[in-house]
This record gives structure tokens, sequence and C-alpha cells, in this order.
């Protein structure tokens, strides 16, 4: 019985049969699963070919363990390759320009039009979308943004920053709000009585200035948002 | 003794104030007695007013622990006015700009933390678009 479970158990652990199932592992997509099994592959087999450290490297970046594959990218010898694996683990992380450091570095021509179409989508993730222009493709129109400076004029009159916007719901309501706060303090001071008048007006200055805030801060989350939806429009006609 | 009595009962009603405000103090983390009000303030809102109300908020975190976190976050200036903007956005309306200006639902409402409404700051999403990384 133990003879049968030692030959067994040899035979489990044949670097081919470990290298089976870390791919199998990979395709099922347990990354965790699989970044084992290469490692104990690399661990008892003689010899390891390239592309196991790039599966690493890959169950690394799906794990999002992000400092670990820059460190297993110490292991791949082409020189090119290295460089836009590196690129492309940082641009994974989100640190685009410590990408766009090692992307530029790469010749090859191999890898040259992948390393490009990174470096343009890392611009493209940060917003600098003329610059990203140069490296990758964006035929369609730029996005149009609105001014600060004008939502926190229109704001002046309650809920007109929002208005401009494009966010109507949220401008009526403000326009009642402060509408409403206006005119409790009217009818307070009509009525003198001082306390009362006083929180009205406190309350009423609060979401006036309130109202002022919400514009311009409107009118950012418009201009992000139109960032962001330019982007996902780049991201799906180059990735 | 009219006077005294004035004054008795006057410091009566503050004492009771000073009660209510220690029994609806958070634990003392925070020093800035204005704060201290504020938090106070929100405490009974939440306790007397909001537990009678029920669960209304269309945002989450609600507009009181978004006031909260806003003030303490950003201070009294910025916290108030984030927190009157906040109640001015929380109508009913505002479902309609769902995956417009509100991309994420969490317990059940639109997700909208003070970190993505303070406008001297990009938003920690932009911050991700937009940091400069060091190797």
């Amino acid at each position: 019985m133990t003879i049968l479970l030692i030959v067994f158990q040899t035979e489990m652990f044949q670097p081919e049969n470990v290298l089976k199932f870390a791919h199998h592992l990979y395709a099922e997509e347990d990354f965790s699963g699989a970044l084992n099994e290469y490692r104990r592959y690399i661990f008892i087999a003689d010899s390891v070919q390239q592309e196991i450290y790039e599966r690493i490297i890959d169950c690394l970046i799906k794990l999002e363990r992000f400092n670990e594959a820059i460190k297993e990218t110490a292991r791949i010898d082409d020189i090119d390759k290295r460089n836009y694996t590196k690129g492309w683990v940082y641009f994974s992380a989100g640190r685009f320009d410590s990408s766009r450091i090692y992307l530029d570095l790469v010749k090859a021509p191999y890898y040259i039009s992948d390393a490009r179409r990174l470096i343009g989508l890392g611009y493209a993730h940060q917003f600098n979308f003329n610059e990203a222009s140069s490296y990758i493709l964006m035929s369609f129109p730029k996005p149009k943004y609105k001014s600060a400076t004008l939502g926190g004029l229109f704001a002046l009159f309650p809920g007109g920053g929002h208005f401009y916007c494009g966010r109507i719901e949220d401008g009526i309501y403000s326009f009642f709000v402060v509408g409403t706060a206006s005119a409790l303090t009217y009818y307070y001071y009509n009525r003198k009585e001082d306390l009362k008048f006083g929180i009205a007006l406190g309350v009423s200055i609060l979401f006036y200035a309130g109202n002022i805030y919400g514009g311009i801060n409107a009118v950012r989350n418009y201009n992000y948002y139109q960032n962001l939806n330019y982007l996902n429009k780049v991201i799906e006609v180059n990735d | 003794m009219n006077i005294l009595l004035i004054l008795g009962s006057n410091c009566l009603k503050l004492f009771m104030y000073l009660i209510l405000i220690l029994l609806f103090t958070p634990s003392p983390r925070e020093t800035n007695p204005v704060k201290i009000v504020v938090n106070a303030g929100i405490n009974i809102y939440q306790k007397l007013i909001s537990s009678a109300q029920g669960d209304v908020c269309n945002f989450s975190p609600s507009c009181s622990n978004f006031a909260r976190q806003s003030i303490s976050e950003y201070g009294i200036l910025w916290g108030s006015l984030m927190t009157a903007d906040r109640l001015m956005r929380c109508q009913p309306g505002a479902y309609k700009y769902y995956n417009i200006y509100y991309r994420e639902i969490k317990d059940g409402r639109l997700y909208d933390p003070p970190k993505n409404n303070y406008i001297w700051e990009r938003t920690p999403a932009y911050e991700k678009h937009r940091a400069k990384d060091t190797r």
C-alpha cells in the first residue's frame, strides 16, 4: 500500500504533470493555484522555458500583485521583451508614467506596435488625449467640457449651475430649497421675530452657498465623466 | 429674587444641554469643540428624528453620515457646503443620474462619498487615472 502510494505520488509530481496541471488551472482562471503550480514546476524542473515566467507574471497581474510581477520580469532574458513586460505590468497597475519609461525603451519591431498602443492608452487613462492621439487611433471628436467659472456664475441663480450641466431635477430641487429658505427668512423678518429670522437667514445663506458650491461641483463631475466616457470609447477601439 | 430665579432656570437649561451633548458625543477622538458640537447634533438627529423617519436617503452614505464624514475630513466650512449641496441633491430624481454621474451602487443606493464631492481634489478614481507615480 505504501509502495503504491509512493509510486503514484512520484507519478503525480513529475514536472510534465505539474506543468499540465498548472496550465489547466490557468485555463480555469484559478490564478492563485496556477501560480503555485508554476512555481512548483520551476523548483522541480531541470530547465524552464521563458513562457513559464510570462505565465507567472500574468498570474501575478491577475492577482494584482504588481510588485512581485515586476520582480519576476528580471527572469526574462530578452531585453526588449523584459522592458515591454515591465511596461505592461506598470500599465496594469495604473502606473502609467512608469510604464511609459519602459515602453519607450522597446526597440524590437515585434513589440514596438504594442508598446506604442500601451503608451497611447496610458496617456488616455490620464485624460491626456492630445498626447494619446499621437500613438493610437482616436478618430472621433474630442469631449466637450463645461467651464467651472460659468457654472459658478450661473449658480448665482439658485439651481443655475445644475441646469448648466443638464441636471434639471437637481436644479429645480435646489431652486425650491433656497427659495423656501429665503421665503421663510422674509416671513420672519416681516413678523419681526428676530431669533427665527436669524436662524432662517443662516439656513438660507448656507443653502445658497451650498448651491454655488454644488454648481461648480456639478461642472467638475460633468467634465470628469465626459473624460471617462471618451476614455471608454478609446479603449473599445484600441483594445 | 426674580433675577436669581431667571439665572437659576437658565443655568438649569444650560446644564441639561451639556448633559445631552455629553450623552450623544462620540468617543473623544475629536478635539475641535465646533466639530464635537456638530457631531453631537448629528447624533441627536440620527437617534431621535432619523430613527422615526426610517431609511429614506437615496444615497450611501446617508446625508447625516455624509455630513459627519465631510466635516471631519474637510473641515467645518467645506463640510457644511458639501452637506448643503448633498441635501439639495437628495431627491427622488437622483436615480435618473445613475450611470451618468453616480457609477456605483452600495447598500442598494447610489454611492456618493465625500471624496467624490470635494472640488479642490480630484476624485480617487480620477487620481488613479492622473497619478504621477514613481518607479
